[in-house]
This record gives structure tokens, C-alpha cells and sequence, in this order.
């Protein structure tokens, strides 16, 4: 078959005024397969260049003899001596053996991803094998939970539930970006991990930059930057497919399927899978499917379009409500109650479920301008469907409601229905609705790279997103009422709602962001630094329809701006060989949330609503040998002006708001990793992270005065040395991978967390003498692991098996605290006890 | 295989590590729920084998309210010994009220003329006060059930000489209601004017009773009536029967009368306790929303909205103690405004703490306001 070069991950080949042309293929030893954008770099210069789809390489030297350095990430570097004749020279096949011991570098710049012992940030990488042998039926963002800073639960235990936190900042914190375009959430910042409950089957790595992180583009990295970069079209024709089974009735499928590049020059890679089971905790079924597409084309030699299309529908029942302890050693369900669900006519039935679908398309565009100028433009879309359900009207869920049949029991749904079907002409009394959260997002990033010098290279881009949220309720399930009365949409004020229709709120947030940035890099052999500016105006407009009337001006705001911006730079010294040293330092300033530009849930503006303020600062030193490497960092972050606004009457009956300054925190800590590789058929991994994450001073006095300066209310904040809460401080992580046999191999990874402080909300530390918040029972959870290869005809399998918490240890994962601060009152979920998952994976 | 040692070894200490310090808070909730009592309540009505078997009394019945105070306790201590502080009876008992009989000491007078001289110039009687007066002064040691028939003139628009049973209760001289010959005949005993037992009375004199008009008494509920008889039994013999006039008809008195107490379980035992338990709808929340919108605007708003009390300390909606104990004044003023001082009463009301939930207080009326009950 014909080969083509597709040439996504070819970015950069650094121009000399060559007189020579050396030639070459690199190759996957493990696979024996041509490996694309692998480095080849001619040693003691800063001549090199990146394979294309092929493997094939071709550099041109001003020497007539030297030695070629390539390396991949996962593989061993390899080194090849060369000698020109006649202008050219062929040195072959070099095939690059796989290495679990290197975090190697990956040089695409599109993604904004950092390259070991050259970007200047901590930084872990991990590859699509480790998610494909380690995840089992743990959500996708778990698969983290031995990196360093990381701590990362499942909240109340749904499919596709999870919340992830990074050196103790919260999803709102964190940049995550799939395929170097941003998904955090353009209104709250927040990260939905459901929505993409299937990408781990399609995702080659996943890279967590900690700290400020490698991305050109203004994002609210404080905690750090999550890259998510799926799998591109593979070369060969072929596919695979794989079925797992696991606890509480876990199946899953899937196959994936390359038509390799064919005939007609285009190729293409699908992938699908399905996922369902009833889950850990009671009343958490669940059903989820996800789907891939990559289709690519060269277009001319200096053109490639790639088009990218995935989602992950699924429908899930949720654990909304976190429980006491003492209501979990009451219930005969222990940690897997759920007050969330119950019977209806039979069927199970969740008063909270989650449904969302967000399709999510990017056509990306690779431009070969010139020998040293690229052009690289992702356009994508997005469209998000679903939300959250719930109840409506009168509470009956309540642990020991009389519509149980039994303190924590089930919800007796038939009893409602039967209420609300005597009811009649007055209308349900209790109902069941959807939380909708629907969007639309529309997205061009664009970045232009270019070498000024040898040593300088300049990129500088757009970043221009539009986004439109609509966020309403509507009448899911009327529960055998006639109707649900809903007085809260002032053109319809008395609202006989039927299924499908609107209550409770209805609006629009409409979000525009231009953003931009340049960043200049400079490499030259050891030394390599950046410096990097960004800027962006984000606007906010938000659409009321329920409650303002259809005729009234104010339905819809202007367009509110805000403007934020950051300013980083840091540099990398490789020592030599084995050593490196880096240091980062940045300031940003972030505009405020959608929430805090309309205040009150209504189209009341913020009137100067402030940015929030961070400051980081960070040291890293790196090892690098055949048998060992490990990281070391040393970090400071400065987060102030956390929003904390307040909202009052004036005296005019007009609306205010005053937003304080000074609510700030500091995180900072030491982290460690490391691999260690002492036989070829032994790897032990680990890491230790040290957090000491505080709030760091009292906010107290700030009087706040109406436009007639009369006094209205006077704010005190006693946080001073509170614990950050909500994720370990302490984390450490041991590791183990042993082949027993070739092709079999058992893992053994322990994980520890402590220093683990119930969350709480600072803006309500309102009296002097509050106690730290609960310090949560550290814990300590085993994972098992097997993996075996064998042979089926002429096809190769794996077999793949997961335990979860090996020791079926009790934990408590996720903790809010209480007004006493102990263990009595504080509302909590437990982690899941031992869990399993047995698969099987077949290549054609 | 030195390294795999190793390994095992590290494994293994992080094992014995990391046993669960989740536990140790696991095993003292668990303790603390051990302790916490079962809280019931009942309403319940005494078998005769709760006096007899498990009282170990002669009769099904108490003698009177102070026993009932004394002994019911120790009979849901027995039916219900899981049950602890908070839980509440509501107790029906038998007590014993003997009502008059006649016994051995009949006695029979006629009145002399001289008997009426302090009541009369006429040498008769004209009311039953004096009749009774004069009984106490013939009779001033009467026992209890001493039954006088006793043979008198009276003067109702003329004079004429009746004979009349008058029995002492111990306190006072009661006039009975005598079975004439005419009423014997009308019930089928006319031969020898007596009935054959005491039963065939006490069903004949109910149904007698109840086909009689009474012109000239007022009888209202409560108005008891002791009908004196004679019945043969190897001898005439006299008797009573009594009834009382209750719901428009007459009915035979018994010795028993039924009477209901409630007793409430204070940790310990159970005493007798006016308790009342009450659990908050959303019309109460909405009452204590609208008192108290004016005081505190958003905590009031947040109650009448979600029908529940914002917990959340720091939070603009939050409830502290302070607060709700004024809501219940609200409440309860609105609700029992006339309770008493010394009424308890125990309120259940649904809280948001970040998750729905209950809370429960105990308040007792003191000088006029509800308190947070102290010895709750």
C-alpha cells in the first residue's frame, strides 16, 4: 500500500543552510511499525527534525559526518552515527525499543504540550497503554491518582461522576484541554468529567502539567493544565476488539476499526464502544456509549486537514446527596446507600439521574508556510444536550420519609403516585424535573510558529471562542398528577406545567472570549527558556425569560467585559546527561465567573465584580538514567482575591453589590517522583507530595454602604490558617510491575491519602473562634493488576484484569464539613469497596 | 530476588499501615448508636393478664390513679424495654370505683312523730334534703353501703306514706329509686314482685329506665340513678343497681371506669408526662415565615420557600438556636395558644444542611414563653 505522509505531529524541521541530506525510518520495536513524529536530532546542534506518518524522516546537515539522536516518549533514545556521501546518505531502519523508564519528549505544539528535560514545568505524562491495562471501570480521571499533587474521587460513586483536584485547587482551577482546545466550562469554569466518560478508550496520552503549565492560551490554569490528546488515524489497516465484565453487572465493548490510508488517498479510524452496569453504589445503573472518528487527507505537500469527531452519550443514576456517617453505619446498605432512587411500578427509579451528550468536532488544519513558519488552526464545535434531574415541590426523600418503606430504604415512588392521582384538579405535589444545562460553543484557535533565529522561535496566536448556555427546567415525570403549578415565569404566571414544559427558571449566558498571545522560545543545546504574554476579553450577556417580562428592556443585559491576562516565562538547564534544572514564575489575573457578573440569579449586574489574582512560582530538578528517573519540585502559588461578593437594597429599592478583596490563599509544597527500572522485567514507580495549602488571612470590618452611605452590613472572615479543604494534602504513591513470565504481568500500586480536610466555604467563616475544618481518616487503598498475552490463530490478545481497592478497605473520599467540625456532622460519601473488572482485547 | 523481597517487604508494612483509621470513628459512631435509644410510641389499652400475670394483681383493674402512676410504668418496662428517652404511651387502664351495694347492714325505720319535729310542723316531711339530714343524725357512725328503708310521710301536694331505701356511700346519704309493684308486673315478675337474680335485674331495671320519662327531674349526662330492688335467693333480698345517664341512655355502672394517661420515657424509666410530639408541615413554616419576614428577611424567605430551616452556619439564610427557638414561640403561640405552663412539647421540623435532613427540640412552656426544655 502506499504510503502517505500525513504529517500530523510533523511541526518543525529547523532549517540550516544544508548542504547534505540524511535519510531515514524509525520504527516501533514493540509493533514493528513505522513510528510518526518520533525526533531526530543531529547531536551538538540545534539541527533536527520529527518523522512523518511513515516513520520516514529527512534532515538536512552542514557536516559531513555526525551522530543522530532519536527519541519518542515511552521509547528508548537511540543514537546513530552517519556519514555523508556524495551530499547524501540512507542510515535505514532504526527501531526504537519501548521504554517505560522515559518520560520523553513530544514536540506538538498545537496541543501545548511540555517536552522533558526542555519545558520548564512539572510535568507527568501517561500513555494510552497504562489507561488501557490500569483503568478498569474507574472513571477516566483516576487513572491520575498516582501523580503527584493529584486527588481525585469519584463524588457520589455515578458513572462518569467525578471531581478532580490539583495541588488542592478544584476543577474551576484547572485548564483541561482535549486536543489543545480548552473544555472547561465557559460560564463556571468547572470541569464535567461525564461528558466524556468514553475518551479513555481513544486517548494515546494524557499529560498533567502542574502548576502554570505549558499553554500558550490564557487559560485558568492556578492548579494546573490536564491535556487530553485522543489517537490520530492509524496506518495499518486493522482494528481490534475488546469486551469487559466486571462487579455489579460492569460490561463493556468495543471495537476499533482503520481503514489504513487507502487508494483514494483519505484515511479514517472509528471507534466505539458501550458501557453499562448497575454500579457500585445502590440505584447508580447506568448506560453509556462513546464514539471516535478521525478522518485525514493531505492536501498538496504543505497542507493536512484532520477532522475529529467524538461523544460520549450516556444516562446515569446519581449519589447527589453526600449522607452522615452515623445514617451509613444506620443503613443495612453501609457505604453503598444511596438515598437518591427507588421503585416505581416496579422499576427502578432515580430521583437524581444525569443525562448529557456533547458531541465535540475539531477540523484541524496544518500549513507548511515556509521551511520555518507553520501554521496550525483547529476549528471546532461543540453542542451540549442534558442535565441533572430532581424533584420538585414537596420533599419526600428525605432518609426516614414516610415514602420508604423503612429508615434509607428505597423511595416508595407508587405512594407519591397514588397522592398526586387523588389530588387531581389540584395538580402533583411532588414531581420529578430535568435541571437542563444545554450549550453551544463555537471555537478557532490558531497558532503561527515561526524561527526568527537558530536559536529563537516566536509563536503567537488567536483564541476566539463563542458560547451560548441555556440553563432551564422542565417537567420530567408529573408522578400521576394532572399537572405541576409553577408560578415562576412572569409572562406565564399561572403555569399548569405538563411534561416537557418549563418551570422554576429559564435564561441564556451568552459568553464571547478573544483571546491572544506570543510567546518567544529559546533553545540552544542545554539552555533552553520562554517567555510567554497572553491576554483575553471575556464578555457576558445574560437572556432572562422567566423573570422579566417579554416586553421588558431588561430581559437582556449588554454585554458585560472583563479582562484578563498572564505573563509567564522560565527556563531549563540539562546539567548534563542525567541532570536537569528548572525554574517558572508567573502572575494572571482571571475574570470573573458568569455567577459573579449577575448576581441574585436574576439580570442584576455586578457592577465592577474583580478579577481574581495568582502569583506562581516553581523549581523542578530532574534525574534521567537507563534504570532510574525521577522529578523533584518545589512550588508557590499566591491566590488572591478569591470572589466574594455581597448583594443588598438600596434604599431606592434598586439593586447593589459590593465585591471584597482579600479573601487569599496560599498553596505551596514539595513534590516527588519516580521510576525506577531494575531489571528488565521489574519497574517500581512512586511519588510522595507534601501540600501545605492555607488561607491566609482574616478578612474582617469591611463595612459595606448603600448609595446613601448608610451603612448595611459589616463582613467578617475568620479564615487565617484554615486548611485548604476538600483534597490530601499528603499524598504518596507506590508502585510495582512485575513479568512474571514474558507476556504475563502482575501490578501492585498502593495509594495514600492524608491531610485531608472536610470542604468547607471560606465567604461563610463568619465567627472568630471556628475550629479547623474535619481532618478526614487518612486511608491507604491496594490496586491489583494482571495483564496477559496470548494467541489466538493469527490473532493476539490480552487479557486484562483490575481489582480496586484489593483489601475492600473502608474510606471516606469526599467529605463537607459540619458546624461542630468532627466526624458527627460531617456529610460525606465513601469511596467504593473492593472492585473488579476481567477483559479481554483481540488486534486484527 | 532480592528485589522482589523487597517489594513484598514495602507492601506488606504499607499493609499493616494502613489498617482503616476510618474505624476507629466508624466504631464510635457505632457505639454512640448503640447507646441511642429506640424511641416509640404507643397507644394501648391493659389486657386483664396485664394486671393479673405480669402485675402480678388480683384483680384487672387499679385502685386508683396514684397506682396506675406506680405500676403502669413497671408494664412497659416489660413490653417495651428496647424503648428509651423521647418515647411516649398513651395508656388506658381500668380503675377501681365500687359503686353501692347492698350489703349486710340493713337497716329499716319508721318515723316517729316526733322524727319531724326539727324538719316539721305537720308531722311530714316536704324534702329529701331533710329526709337525708335527719338519716345523719339517726345514723351519725353510718358505714359505707349502710342501707336504711326507710317508711315516711312526704308531702307533694298531699301527704303520704312511702317507703324508701337511702343508702350511705361513705359520705353522704343518697335516696335510691324504688321498683314498684306496678313496674314489677310490667316486667313479668308481678307474682311475687322480686326478680329471680341479680342479673335479670340489672338487664330488666336498664331497660325499665330507658322507657321511663322522668317529668319533674332534670337529668343530664353524668346523672346517676341507684335503683333498689328485691330478688329472690333461697330469700327476698335487697339490691342495687346503678346507672349512669350517659349519650342520651342509661347504663349500668360496674366497678370499673376506665381512665387514660400518657407517660413518656425520660432515659430511665417511664413517667407520666404531657408530652406532645409534633412534626412541622409547610404551612407551619410559611406561619413562622410570615411573623418573622420583618426580623430576618432572608433566613424567614428561605424557610417559607423550601419548608425547612437553612443550617448552614455563615450562610445569609442560616438558623441558629437562638432564631428557632423564636419560631417556635411563633409556632406554638399560633398553635396551642392556650397551652399551660409546664406543657411539654417535642417538635420535629425539616433542616438543610447541605442535604435534607431533621432536627428535634425539646421545649416546655415556662411563664408564658416556650423554652428549650432543660431537663429534656
Amino acid at each position: 500500500m502506499k504510503k502517505m505522509l500525513l504529517g500530523l505531529f510533523l511541526i518543525i524541521g529547523i532549517g540550516t543552510y544544508a548542504q547534505n541530506t540524511v535519510t531515514g525510518t524509525v520504527v516501533d520495536g514493540s509493533m514493528n511499525a513505522p513510528l510518526p513524529g518520533a525526533n531526530v536530532i543531529l547531536e551538538g546542534s540545534g539541527t533536527g527534525t520529527t518523522t512523518n506518518f511513515d516513520g520516514e524522516f529527512t534532515l538536512n546537515v552542514n557536516v559531513n559526518s555526525g551522530t543522530l539522536k532519536i527519541s519518542y516518549v515511552g521509547f528508548e533514545p537511540t543514537k546513530v552515527d552517519f556519514t555523508v556521501t556524495g551530499n547524501k546518505v540512507n542510515v535505514g531502519q532504526i527501531t526504537l525499543a519501548e521504554d517505560d523508564n522515559a518520560l520523553e519528549e513530544i514536540v506538538i505544539t498545537t496541543y501545548s504540550l511540555a517536552i522533558d528535560r526542555q519545558t520548564p514545568v512539572a510535568v507527568s505524562t501517561l500513555k494510552s497503554k497504562e489507561i488501557e491495562t490500569q483503568l478498569g471501570s474507574q472513571e477516566f480521571p483516576e487513572i491520575l491518582k498516582s501523580t503527584p499533587g493529584i486527588y481525585v474521587t469519584k463524588q457520589g460513586g455515578g458513572y462518569g461522576d467525578a471531581n478532580l483536584r490539583l495541588r488542592g485547587f478544584n476543577s474551576e482551577n484547572i485548564a483541561v484541554m482535549i486536543n489543545g482546545v480548552p473544555v472547561n466550562d465557559m460560564e463556571n469554569g468547572r470541569v464535567y468529567w461525564s461528558n466524556w466518560a468514553g475518551l479513555s478508550d481513544v486517548t494515546r496520552f494524557m499529560q498533567v502539567q502542574r502548576g502554570l503549565g505549558a499553554s500558550k492560551v490564557a487559560v485558568p490554569s492556578i492548579g494546573g493544565t490536564i491535556n487530553i490528546v485522543t489517537k490520530t488515524t492509524d496506518a495499518e489497516e486493522g482494528g481490534n476488539f475488546f469486551a469487559t465484565t466486571g462487579n455489579n453487572g460492569y460490561q463493556k465493548f468495543g471495537a476499533t476499526v482503520s481503514t489504513g490510508k487507502m487508494d483514494n488517498g483519505w484515511a479514517a479510524t472509528v471507534s466505539a464502544s458501550k458501557t453499562s452496569g448497575n454500579g457500585f453504589v445502590d440505584g447508580t445503573w447506568f448506560e453509556g456509549y462513546s464514539y471516535f472518528i478521525n478522518i485525514a487527507k493531505d492536501l498538496g505537500e504543505d497542507h493536512q486537514l484532520s477532522f475529529t469527531a467524538f461523544g460520549a452519550p450516556q444516562r446515569h443514576g446519581q449519589r447527589q446527596n453526600r449522607e452522615l456517617i452515623s445514617d451509613f453505619q444506620r443503613s443495612e446498605r453501609g457505604i453503598r446507600l444511596n438515598r437518591d432512587w427507588g421503585y416505581k411500578n416496579g422499576q427502578v427509579t432515580s430521583v437524581e439521574d444525569n443525562f448529557y451528550h456533547k458531541p465535540q468536532m475539531s477540523l484541524n488544519h496544518y500549513w507548511d508556510i515556509s521551511e520555518n513558519t507553520q501554521l496550525s488552526t483547529a476549528l471546532y464545535a461543540s453542542v451540549g444536550t442534558g442535565g441533572g434531574s430532581g424533584f420538585s415541590g414537596v420533599n419526600k426523600f428525605g432518609l426516614d420519609s414516610d415514602y420508604r418503606d423503612g429508615f434509607a430504604q428505597p423511595v416508595n415512588f407508587d405512594k407519591i403516585v397514588d397522592e398526586n392521582v387523588q389530588r387531581g384538579a389540584l395538580g402533583s405535589e411532588t414531581i420529578l424535573r430535568d435541571s437542563r444545562n444545554d450549550h453551544l460553543w463555537f471555537g478557532g484557535l490558531s497558532t503561527l510558529t515561526t524561527d526568527l533565529t537558530e536559536d529563537i522561535k516566536l509563536l503567537a496566536g488567536l483564541d476566539l471562542r463563542y458560547y451560548e448556555g441555556k440553563h432551564f427546567q422542565e417537567v420530567k415525570d408529573l408522578l400521576g398528577g394532572q399537572f405541576y403549578f409553577d408560578d415562576s415565569d412572569v409572562n406565564n404566571p399561572v403555569n399548569t406545567a405538563e411534561v416537557g414544559e418549563k418551570i422554576s427558571y429559564w435564561n441564556d449566558g451568552i459568553v464571547l472570549w478573544e483571546g491572544g498571545f506570543v510567546q518567544a522560545e529559546y533553545s540552544n543545546n542545554d539552555l533552553s527558556a520562554f517567555v510567554s504574554l497572553a491576554a483575553s476579553n471575556t464578555s457576558y450577556k445574560r437572556i432572562d425569560y422567566f423573570n422579566y417580562l417579554d416586553s421588558d428592556p431588561e430581559r437582556e443585559t449588554d454585554f458585560q467585559n472583563f479582562f484578563g491576562y498572564s505573563a509567564k516565562g522560565g527556563a531549563n538547564f540539562n546539567i548534563d546527561d542525567n541532570q536537569n534544572v528548572f525554574a517558572n514564575i508567573g502572575y494572571f489575573e482571571r475574570a470573573p465567573f458568569f455567577r459573579a457578573a449577575f448576581l441574585n440569579f436574576r439580570n442584576d449586574i455586578n457592577e465592577g465584580a474583580e478579577n481574581q489574582k495568582i502569583f506562581s512560582a516553581e523549581v523542578g530538578y530532574g534525574f534521567r538514567s537507563s534504570k532510574f528517573s525521577g522529578n523533584l519540585n518545589i512550588y508557590h502559588t499566591r491566590w488572591d482575591d478569591r470572589t466574594l461578593t455581597q448583594s443588598f437594597q438600596n434604599p431606592d429599592n434598586t439593586f447593589g453589590s459590593a465585591n471584597i478583596l482579600g479573601v487569599n490563599a496560599i498553596h505551596q509544597g514539595i513534590e516527588l517522583d519516580f521510576r525506577y527500572k531494575p531489571t528488565n522485567r521489574l519497574t517500581f514507580t512512586g511519588m510522595v507530595s507534601l501540600g501545605d495549602w492555607t488561607w491566609d488571612n482574616n478578612v474582617t470590618d469591611v463595612q459595606i454602604f448603600d448609595d446613601e452611605q448608610k451603612l448595611v452590613r459589616t463582613i467578617d472572615l475568620y479564615i487565617e490558617g484554615l486548611k485548604v479543604g476538600d483534597a490530601a494534602q499528603t499524598t504518596f504513591a507506590l508502585g510495582s510491575q512485575y513479568e512474571v513470565f514474558p507476556g504475563t504481568n502482575l501490578r501492585l500500586d498502593y495509594n495514600y491519602a492524608g491531610d485531608f480536610y472536610a470542604d468547607f466555604d471560606p465567604n461563610s467563616r463568619t465567627s472568630p473562634d471556628a475550629p479547623q475544618s474535619w481532618e478526614v481518616p487518612e486511608y491507604g487503598l491496594f490496586d491489583f493488576g494482571l495483564t496477559h498475552n496470548y494467541k489466538l490463530g493469527p490473532l493476539n490478545g490480552t487479557v486484562i484484569v483490575n481489582v480496586n481497592n484489593l483489601f475492600d478497605t473502608h474510606y471516606i473520599a469526599d467529605a463537607r464539613n459540619g458546624s461542630s467540625a468532627t466526624a458527627s456532622d460531617a456529610l460525606v460519601w465513601y469511596g467504593f469497596g473492593r472492585t473488579y473488572t476481567v477483559g479481554t482485547k483481540i488486534n486484527f | 530476588m532480592k528485589n522482589i523481597s523487597l517489594l513484598a517487604g514495602l507492601f506488606f508494612s504499607l499493609f499493616i499501615l494502613s489498617c482503616e483509621p476510618v474505624e476507629d470513628i466508624e466504631n464510635e459512631i457505632n457505639a454512640q448508636l448503640d447507646s441511642e435509644p429506640v424511641v416509640g410510641a404507643v397507644e394501648y389499652t391493659l389486657v386483664d393478664e396485664d394486671y393479673t400475670d405480669v402485675l402480678d394483681l388480683r384483680f384487672p383493674n387499679f385502685n386508683n390513679t396514684d397506682m396506675a402512676k406506680e405500676l403502669v410504668p413497671v408494664l412497659l418496662n416489660d413490653m417495651f424495654p428496647f424503648w428509651g428517652k423521647g418515647s411516649q404511651a398513651l395508656i388506658t387502664y381500668h380503675l377501681y370505683k365500687p359503686v353501692l351495694r347492698v350489703r349486710d347492714n340493713t337497716a329499716r325505720y319508721t318515723l316517729t312523730s316526733e322524727d319531724y319535729e326539727p324538719y316539721s310542723r305537720f308531722g311530714n316531711f316536704d324534702n329529701y334534703g331533710d329526709i337525708k339530714d335527719f338519716l345523719s343524725t339517726k345514723y351519725p357512725d353510718a358505714e359505707e353501703d349502710k342501707l336504711v328503708l326507710l317508711t315516711f310521710k312526704f308531702y307533694d301536694g298531699s301527704v303520704n306514706t312511702w317507703t324508701q331505701g337511702f343508702i350511705y356511700d361513705g359520705s353522704k346519704w343518697n335516696e335510691t329509686m324504688r321498683v314498684t309493684d306496678e313496674q314489677y308486673e310490667e316486667m313479668g315478675n308481678g307474682r311475687f314482685n322480686n326478680f329471680n337474680s341479680q342479673d335479670e335485674a340489672e338487664t330488666k331495671l336498664q331497660l325499665l329506665l330507658n322507657n321511663t320519662v322522668f317529668y319533674d327531674e332534670v337529668i343530664v349526662d353524668g346523672t346517676i340513678k341507684h335503683v333498689l330492688y328485691k330478688y329472690y335467693d333461697g330469700s327476698v333480698k335487697y339490691q342495687f343497681a346503678n346507672y349512669i345517664y350517659q349519650d342520651n341512655m342509661w347504663t349500668l355502672l360496674t366497678n370499673v371506669v376506665p381512665e387514660t394517661l400518657q407517660f413518656g420515657n425520660n432515659g430511665e424509666t417511664w413517667v407520666p408526662d404531657n408530652t406532645i410530639k409534633y412534626e412541622m408541615t409547610a404551612d407551619d413554616f410559611t406561619i413562622i415565615a410570615d411573623a418573622l419576614a420583618g426580623k430576618y428577611p432572608e433566613p424567614a424567605g428561605s424557610a417559607g420557600n423550601y419548608a425547612n430551616f437553612d443550617r448552614r452556619e455563615g450562610r445569609p439564610a442560616y438558623w441558629s438556636e437562638d432564631m428557632i427557638l423564636e419560631a417556635m414561640n411563633v409556632l406554638l403561640d399560633s398553635k396551642v395558644p392556650n397551652a399551660e405552663d409546664g406543657q411539654k412539647f417535642v417538635v420535629t421540623y425539616a433542616v438543610y444542611t447541605g442535604t435534607s435532613g431533621n432536627e428535634t427540640v425539646y421545649l416546655i412552656k415556662e411563664g408564658g414563653n416556650w423554652i428549650y426544655n432543660p431537663d429534656a
